[in-house]
């Protein structure tokens, strides 16, 4: 049997990819969604039905598919942003609030997320902790979930600033805390926040009020335990922006779709849509308090 | 039959070495199935250890594998402490895997997580929870069906942790354990079956080997069941057997031993049968041979309606010869008597061929019989009877000696004389008595009359003790005179019977029986103390009175009676010449040696010897001279023929004898008085009978005396009585 030769194989398969990309270019655009996260599989999963819903209306602006990016931090979604890559970002009032201050996207609608519209950030500690106050937490460790979490990295760390402390971040939480300062450690999430604080790990934890209320989220009998110490001003719960890669007219397209979902008609698409229930207009003070936000500040 | 077939030697041997064979088989059947279980159960259980140990070595590897993966996927959530992640990673393989526990230790050794909600245990050391101590490697442990594996958590190539978890392999190793039990089962299964076929492989051959053995056994022992057969028909009369085995092996020994055995026993038997039916002395038939032949010769006499002839002899004065002569001359005497009957048959040949043979057999002492079948007439019997007297009359010669015997026969004749043998042999032994009463060397044929005698007889035997207890005997005297001038010199003591039944019974009727039996000795010594007692008192009245005695010929030979006379004589002071003793010729001839010895110690002590019925007897004029006699009695018949004028030349020649050889003389029987003066006339003598004075009592003898005259003294030369 006569087998092909290589070199037929090899100019076959460049042959197909050169068609390939030649039409992309000339007839179809890729919408972008992106979002800084972690945890890329997970993240894709919740954002991918959106993009998919939502190319549908721009496909009058060229676009025929859409893709969904994950980016492990802000730097990386801002240079992407500034190449032009992305078109749509998902985020916390946090990120929200840096990419709107450095004029790389610009929110447009509020996310009913978690059946949050708005939240705020909590710090507890064990009921039997002798820590009352914040300045009680000098020379102790603070779990935060991540950086890039707005009610338990941002707010906390802003409290801890405006009670007059100095934070130190800390690699891992066995690490020991400077005596004259707070130290901090990432937990990645609210559940190893809540079990750090509870197991002694961390003298006070750092959470959301929708984690602290909503049931089944975090072990009840936990959270028993756990004597809240200061709770932060409240904030929407996430924004959806868009960036100048996308055309003006698909711009105000994409934001009426969003806010055309009908909450029961697209409950299923919202659900999907991280946990989400309705996507609202922006409110009068929101882009205020973004701008107002000291996003500089933190470390 | 069943039992001497089962008690059967091949039987026993087949027996045996079946139990014995069987036992073996058994033990070794046990053996061999305790070994192929042994083996089974060794092969199935090393086995099983090895599927076990191969399944825990795949479990050892799958738990490590496994420990190894989560530890793998725990490292990142360990670097951050991420409890929640960590529990989710614990959480996920709990519900997936049968896991007893899993927990992720510290490097300091204490808990982080043990895959719940809420950690209790946290913080809790390892060595609480877990039996193994961490290491930098994976270490496993097996506690019975559980796995537990201790697996470093490595990050960036330092223990960031331990992973602890123990997998529980019971429903692994149970099914092992079940599929271990099936394997046994079918193992069992497979060992009865292959035990089964092996009883069935076994059995035929041992069956094969009995049946072999029991017919070896039987061949072996083929001989000795013969000669157990030889035996038992030995046993049961089969004269015709003989037990010499043409084998030479111990069979044939056996068989050799039971010939010899056989033929001693033979020996024995005829030697037994000798003795039980034939007279050792005379090796004529016993008794007991005549017994059955007579009773034999009887149902064969009644069934061809025959007559039998039985004739029974009886030696006379046989006793004479034991007593005077010893028992071995007697016995040497019946030995030749019974030689001279035997030798006298078979000359007469007298047999039949229709019949029996003439049977000669010695009942016992000198009693003999003969049985006579095929007699036709009596005279026959009566014939042999007289050759028989003949032959027995011959004096017999015994080592140097003469002895003389003669023999009574009685004769009986069946169906004449009795129907059954007891009456055939009685009536001949009554018949014998009655021939010897009547004088011996006689033969009588049987007769009812006889009976009658015999009874008398045997009345007479038994009433002589009681005679002689109650003084039923007395003596009568009857006077002996000297016919010269008629006085009274002497009497004859008479013995009389006062029955207090019967009245006085005849001498005839008693005396013959005592000297025929053994009562003659004591009646003897009565009579004896009696007259010497009579004659003492005679003597006062009549100095020089003699009495006499009558001593027979069977108290003659007794040494009691000659002792017992002597004695008499002295211790009573008889004065000499006053006790006389009369005795026959027979008897004196008899035994003339003996008789001359005692009548020698008699004379010397003062006892008159008297010859009596002189010249009746078988008698030699030598022994006159011989013997020490004083006088002489001469027979009644000799006087009974003495007639005035006849020739009386016999008594005249007798008494010229006497006077030659010095002797006295006795006529007895005289009658009359022309008899009395005959015998005066032919000289001095003195006299006795009817004619003179009858018997007396002693108190007429005494009155008798008183009358005569006293005696003339002038008479010293007279010859006393």
């Amino acid at each position: 049997m006569n087998s092909p030769s290589l070199f037929s194989l090899v100019f076959t398969r460049m042959l197909l990819c050169c068609l390939l990309l030649t039409s992309g270019h000339a007839s179809a655009k890729t919408l972008v969604l992106a979002q800084i996260g972690d945890r890329p599989k997970k993240d894709f999963r919740q954002l991918r039905p959106m993009a998919d819903a939502m190319v549908q209306v721009l496909a009058p602006f060229g676009y025929d598919q859409a893709d969904v990016q994950i980016y492990p931090d802000r730097p990386q979604l801002e240079n992407a942003i500034r190449e032009g890559r992305v078109h749509w970002i998902t985020e916390t009032p946090l990120t929200a609030a840096r990419l709107y201050q450095q004029q790389l996207a610009t929110p447009i609608a509020r996310k009913r997320k978690r059946r949050q519209h708005a939240y705020q950030s909590l710090i507890y500690v064990r009921a039997d902790s002798p820590i009352q106050t914040l300045s009680d937490l000098t020379g102790q460790l603070i779990a935060l979930e991540h950086r890039n979490s707005f009610s338990s990295y941002f707010l906390p760390l802003m409290a801890l600033r405006d009670a007059g402390l100095s934070s130190v971040h800390l690699e891992t939480p066995r690490q020991a805390v400077p005596a004259d300062k707070v130290g901090y450690a990432f937990s990645r999430n609210e559940r190893n926040n809540l079990l750090w604080v509870d197991k002694g790990i961390a003298a006070a934890g750092a959470l959301n009020d929708g984690d602290w209320q909503t049931p089944g989220r975090l072990p009840a009998k936990l959270l028993q335990n756990m004597r809240i110490i200061h709770h932060s001003a409240l904030y929407p719960r996430a924004f959806e922006l868009l960036t100048d890669n996308l055309e003006p007219e698909a711009r105000q397209a994409l934001q009426q779709a969003l806010l055309a979902l009908d909450p029961s008609k697209d409950s299923q698409l919202l659900m999907q849509y991280e946990n989400s229930s309705h996507i609202t207009p922006l409110g009068p003070h929101d882009l205020q308090q973004l701008r107002s936000l000291d996003v500089e500040t933190l470390p | 039959m069943s039992s001497p077939l089962k008690r059967s030697l091949p039987r026993r041997l087949t027996t045996s070495f079946a139990v014995m064979l069987v036992f073996l088989t058994s033990i070794h059947f046990i053996l061999l199935a305790n070994g192929f279980r042994q083996y089974s159960r060794f092969f199935i259980d090393s086995g099983n250890a090895h599927l076990v140990s191969s399944l825990k070595e795949q479990l050892e590897r799958d738990a490590s594998l496994l420990s190894g993966a989560l530890a793998a996927r725990l490292d990142i959530p360990l670097y951050h402490l991420d409890l929640s992640e960590i529990g989710a990673h614990l959480q996920q393989i709990r519900s997936n895997r049968n896991l007893d526990y899993v927990y992720l230790f510290s490097p300091d050794g204490t808990l982080l997580h043990d895959g719940s909600e809420t950690i209790p245990d946290f913080n809790r050391p390892l060595a609480e929870l877990v039996p193994l101590t961490p290491a930098d490697h994976l270490q496993l442990l097996w506690k019975n069906e559980r796995l537990h594996v201790l697996q470093p958590v490595d990050t960036a190539e330092h223990t960031a942790g331990h992973l602890a978890l123990a997998i529980n392999f019971a429903s692994a190793l149970d099914g092992l354990a079940i599929h271990n039990a099936q394997f046994q089962a079918t193992a069992s299964a497979k060992e009865q079956q292959m035990l089964s076929q092996m009883i069935l492989v076994t059995l035929l051959p041992l069956l094969l080997t009995l049946w072999i053995v029991y017919r070896f056994s039987h061949h072996l022992f083929k001989p000795l069941q013969q000669l157990a057969d030889k035996s038992r028909r030995f046993g049961e009369g089969d004269r015709s057997v003989h037990f010499n085995m043409a084998q030479q092996d111990e069979i044939g020994q056996l068989g050799h031993a039971l010939e010899q055995m056989r033929c001693s026993l033979e020996q024995s038997h005829r030697h037994t049968h000798q003795l039980a039916y034939l007279d050792s002395l005379t090796q004529l038939p016993n008794r007991h041979w005549f017994q059955q032949s007579l009773d034999s010769l009887l149902q064969q006499a009644q069934q061809h309606d025959r007559r039998l002839g039985v004739l029974f002899i009886d030696l006379d004065h046989f006793k004479e010869v034991n007593d005077t002569a010893g028992h071995e001359m007697g016995d040497l005497l019946l030995f030749e008597a019974a030689a001279r009957l035997r030798n006298l048959l078979l000359e007469l040949d007298l047999s039949d061929p229709n019949s029996e043979d003439v049977l000669l057999a010695r009942l016992g002492g000198d009693e003999f019989v003969i049985l006579y079948p095929g007699l036709e007439r009596g005279e026959q019997a009566a014939e042999l009877a007289r050759h028989i007297a003949t032959t027995l009359d011959e004096p017999f010669l015994i080592d140097g000696r003469y002895f003389s015997i003669s023999s009574s026969i009685g004769i009986t004749v069946y169906p004449d004389d009795g129907v059954t043998s007891s009456a055939i042999l009685k009536h001949a032994d009554i018949a014998m008595y009655a021939a010897k009463q009547s004088g011996r060397n006689q033969y009588a044929f049987f007769s009812p009359r006889m009976n009658q005698q015999l009874q008398q007889r045997i009345e007479v035997l038994q009433g002589v003790h009681t005679a002689l207890e109650q003084g039923q005997f007395y003596l009568d005297y009857q006077p002996i005179l000297d016919l010269a001038d008629g006085r009274i010199r002497g009497a004859e003591a008479l013995l009389r019977w006062q029955h207090p039944e019967r009245g006085l019974i005849p001498p005839g009727q008693f005396i013959p029986t005592i000297e025929d039996s053994d009562l003659i000795g004591p009646v003897t010594e009565w009579v004896a103390r009696q007259a010497v007692q009579d004659l003492l008192l005679l003597q006062q009245q009549q100095p020089g009175f003699a009495v006499s005695i009558n001593i027979s010929g069977a108290a003659l030979h007794q040494k009691t009676t000659r002792d017992f006379l002597i004695k008499l004589k002295q211790s009573q002071r008889v004065p000499d010449n006053g006790l006389h003793v009369e005795l026959t010729e027979t008897s004196m001839m008899r035994h003339l040696d003996d008789c001359r010895q005692t009548l020698q110690q008699w004379k010397e002590t003062g006892i008159n010897i008297w010859v009596d019925d002189f010249g009746t007897g078988y008698s030699s004029l030598s022994y006159l001279h011989q013997l020490p006699i004083d006088g002489l009695k001469i027979d009644r018949s000799f006087v009974r023929e003495l007639k005035p004028g006849s020739n009386s030349s016999l008594v005249a020649t007798i008494m010229t004898l006497a006077d030659m050889m010095q002797l006295k003389v006795v006529t007895e029987g005289i009658e009359t008085r022309d008899q009395r003066d005959c015998i005066t006339r032919l000289g001095p003598c003195f006299g006795q009978g009817f004619g003179l004075y009858r018997p007396m009592s002693l108190a007429a003898l005494q009155a008798l005396l008183e009358r005569e005259p006293s005696a003339p003294d002038d008479t010293p030369t007279r010859p006393q009585p």
